[in-house]
């Protein structure tokens, strides 16, 4: 909140509440979600917005009364009738602003999507709650994204990858593609090959977050908290490996694919704009998330972008020297960072590239 | 435009304050100048600083004064509440999140329906009209029975008489409507960052205002429908509208705060009042709109604003629950 000097017409002087902006961390379950919210809502300082159906039955009105929780609806619009990539969670839009704007806000907002078994509505997408949060102003205003968590029942996933069926369908690969950090539960069922296989599912679509493994009744708040995955620099893992890993893969029944381009030189901010602008024009649906931090001709620090569908933001980047890498390694490359289906890796690279200046 | 001298010796000053237990979502006025504030913590302050009461509501979306002794507040869990009559339980009513009351019928709106309640006091049964636009997120009385109500799929007309839908528009997530019934004109919000200016007589046939590049969550139009006025950002944009609905081309543009535009809300005798993320509140007169004529401030980001029915007040909630009543005198030349 900025700080000025205002003249009253009644002379009063009033000493003004500063307002920090709250993270929200979104979370898709998967597995025995609603004893996981449950252990949630008694966390001090957080507040859960839940969206499913099925966390509604289960009791969680009675938590709203104490003002920890509020249960929210699936009310999905379109900006643009008939336009996928402009889907918003308007009932998410009003429940965080009513959930913030209190006398003591909470610590923080863990956004819950509990898909219902069959379900394939637009309002259990990880990626429309993503977009929502980063289109709409208001929020943005008020809070700010932290970090995008998929939990992943172990035991599921190893029989059904064992048994030959679909593991995912396309919305919740889309969630474990863009998450920053995907927990797997139930780790102690499974036997180490198991383990090993639901590892490379993961790599095989994720290759921007990091990978947990809990047993038992071992959830704590921190796993799926205090991320700060969507305000700086991308981050990707095993940068230069990853090609290799996907070949490995290749059997993979999905069609996610998560691009990497490097940039030596300085972009033009003008001609970067421009690609950028085009990259989100051209299949924003199919775009999950977008995240770079580009070197720009004419500023001092790098510019951080992020993303989903057909939202960008952007902010100079905070920290210019990420943990465990040398500063000046990371304030002279650019990087972008795109998740999405059906992206043409040479297109980008040679739209990128089209937008930088010679050194 | 030239300001009037009388305009630039409109005084205000502060009448009392208080503080409430949490952030101000609701303040309305009676027809005789009670003035009720509801917090986010639901409990309700009625006419005085001392007359508080306990939580009436988890959630409190939207409230109003029935009469001058009774009140309703509308929650989604709860539905309607009601203080001032005979009636101890809540109204049953899923999603209601906006509330308007007009000629005897108070009309609630929820989740793609509104009911129609005689007197949300005594009538347990109210009529339920279908609007076919979704969650609701914005309510007007627009003249007489009609109502609009702003929904996910769009805007529609209800007629509270008859108990039906009287026109339905297709339109990408309302967020707010104003209603000048005199002059059968209607302004509409969406969230493709567009305001509608719609005549009742021929709804089909609105026109469409664009430039923003954030939705326009703040909007209100005068009495006489001849000016409407939105806020985005940190701006207050009015557009003249002549009297067969036509639009002027060139807006009014007014960087009218230092921070982004919380609240709006217009009295009867056409001054504006703005408030702010920094607890700012300008108020603006119909005949000077570069400049505010006068300015409040309370303690935080500015959530909730209510003139009274005869402009002479001003009321300003905040999010830390500071409660504002200011005396508003429009300027007199001896």
């Amino acid at each position: 909140m900025r700080s000025r000097d205002v003249t009253c017409s009644d002379g009063r002087t009033q000493i003004r509440v500063e307002r920090r902006s709250i993270p929200i961390t979104v979370l898709a379950l998967d597995g025995p979600g609603v004893d996981m919210v449950r252990r949630f809502a008694v966390v001090d300082g957080s507040m859960i917005i839940a969206s499913g159906g099925v966390i509604e039955s289960a009791g969680l009105v009675a938590m709203v009364r104490d003002g920890r929780a509020v249960v929210t609806a699936a009310d999905v619009v379109s900006r643009t009738p008939g336009c996928e990539c402009c889907v918003l969670r308007v009932d998410v839009i009003d429940a965080i602003r009513y959930a913030v704007l209190r006398r003591t806000p909470p610590h923080r907002l863990i956004v819950v999507i509990d898909q219902p078994a069959g379900s394939d509505s637009a309002a259990f997408d990880a990626t429309v709650m993503v977009h929502t949060i980063l289109a709409d102003g208001e929020i943005m205003r008020l809070t700010h994204l932290d970090g995008v968590v998929a939990e992943i029942d172990g035991v599921a996933v190893s029989t059904r990858a064992s048994c030959g069926v679909e593991v995912w369908g396309p919305r919740r690969s889309a969630s474990i593609a863009i998450a920053d950090r995907i927990v797997i539960t139930g780790s102690e069922l499974l036997t180490d090959a198991g383990r090993s296989a639901i590892g490379r599912l993961v790599t095989s679509v994720n290759r921007v977050g990091q990978m947990t493994t809990i047993a038992g009744e071992g959830r704590r708040v921190d796993h799926f908290v205090d991320l700060e995955a969507w305000r700086n620099t991308p981050r990707v893992n095993d940068d230069r490996g990853f090609e290799r890993c996907a070949d490995e893969l290749s059997d993979t029944s999905t069609s996610i694919e998560t691009v990497v381009l490097h940039g030596e030189s300085r972009s033009d901010a003008d001609a970067v704009d421009e690609w950028l602008d085009m990259v989100i024009a051209k299949e924003p649906s199919d775009l999950f998330r977008l995240q770079a931090a580009l070197r720009v001709s004419g500023e001092d620090r790098r510019v951080c972008v992020h993303g989903a569908r057909s939202a960008l933001r952007s902010r100079p980047e905070i920290d210019p020297a990420p943990t465990g890498r040398p500063a000046q390694m990371c304030t002279d490359h650019s990087t972008v960072v795109l998740v999405g289906c059906g992206l043409d890796r040479r297109e980008l690279a040679e739209g990128f590239r089209s937008t930088q200046v010679s050194r | 435009m030239m300001a009037s001298t009388d305009v630039v010796l409109t005084t205000v000053s502060t009448q009392w304050t208080t503080e409430l237990s949490d952030a101000v979502r609701i303040l309305d006025w009676s027809p005789r100048g009670r003035l009720l504030a509801v917090t986010a913590d639901g409990r309700a302050l009625v006419d005085r600083a001392d007359q508080i009461t306990a939580p009436i509501s988890p959630d409190p979306r939207g409230g109003v004064w029935l009469g001058d002794r009774g009140l309703a507040v509308v929650d989604p869990i709860l539905g309607v509440v009601t203080s001032g009559f005979d009636r101890a339980e809540p109204c049953e009513f899923a999603g209601a999140s906006c509330i308007g009351t007009h000629g005897g019928r108070t009309v609630v709106a929820g989740d793609g329906r509104v009911a129609v309640f005689g007197h949300p006091g005594i009538d347990a049964a109210p009529e339920v009209v279908w609007t076919g636009v979704g969650t609701t997120h914005a309510l007007a009385h627009v003249d007489a029975t009609l109502w609009a109500v702003g929904g996910t799929t769009g805007l529609a007309l209800v007629d509270v008489a008859l108990g039906c839908l009287d026109t339905r528009l297709d339109f990408p997530g309302v967020i707010a409507v104003a209603a000048a019934g005199v002059a059968g004109r209607l302004v509409v919000a969406d969230l493709a960052c567009s305001v509608h200016v719609l005549e009742l007589e021929r709804m089909g046939d609105g026109v469409e205002l664009t430039g923003y590049s954030d939705p326009v969550r703040h909007l209100t139009i005068s009495c006489d429908g001849r000016v409407a006025v939105g806020a985005a950002d940190d701006q207050l944009t009015s557009w003249s509208i002549d009297a067969h609905g036509v639009v002027s081309d060139a807006p009014t543009c007014v960087v009218a705060h230092d921070a982004t535009i919380t609240s709006l809300e217009s009295s009867r005798s056409g001054f504006l009042a703005s408030g702010d993320e920094a607890g700012v509140v300008h108020i603006w007169s119909p005949l000077l709109s570069g400049h505010p004529v006068a300015t409040l401030r309370v303690d935080g980001e500015v959530t909730a604003l209510a003139w009274s029915h005869d402009g002479a007040h001003l009321a300003c909630g905040s999010v830390s629950g500071d409660l504002l009543v200011a005396d508003v005198v429009p300027g007199v030349l001896a």
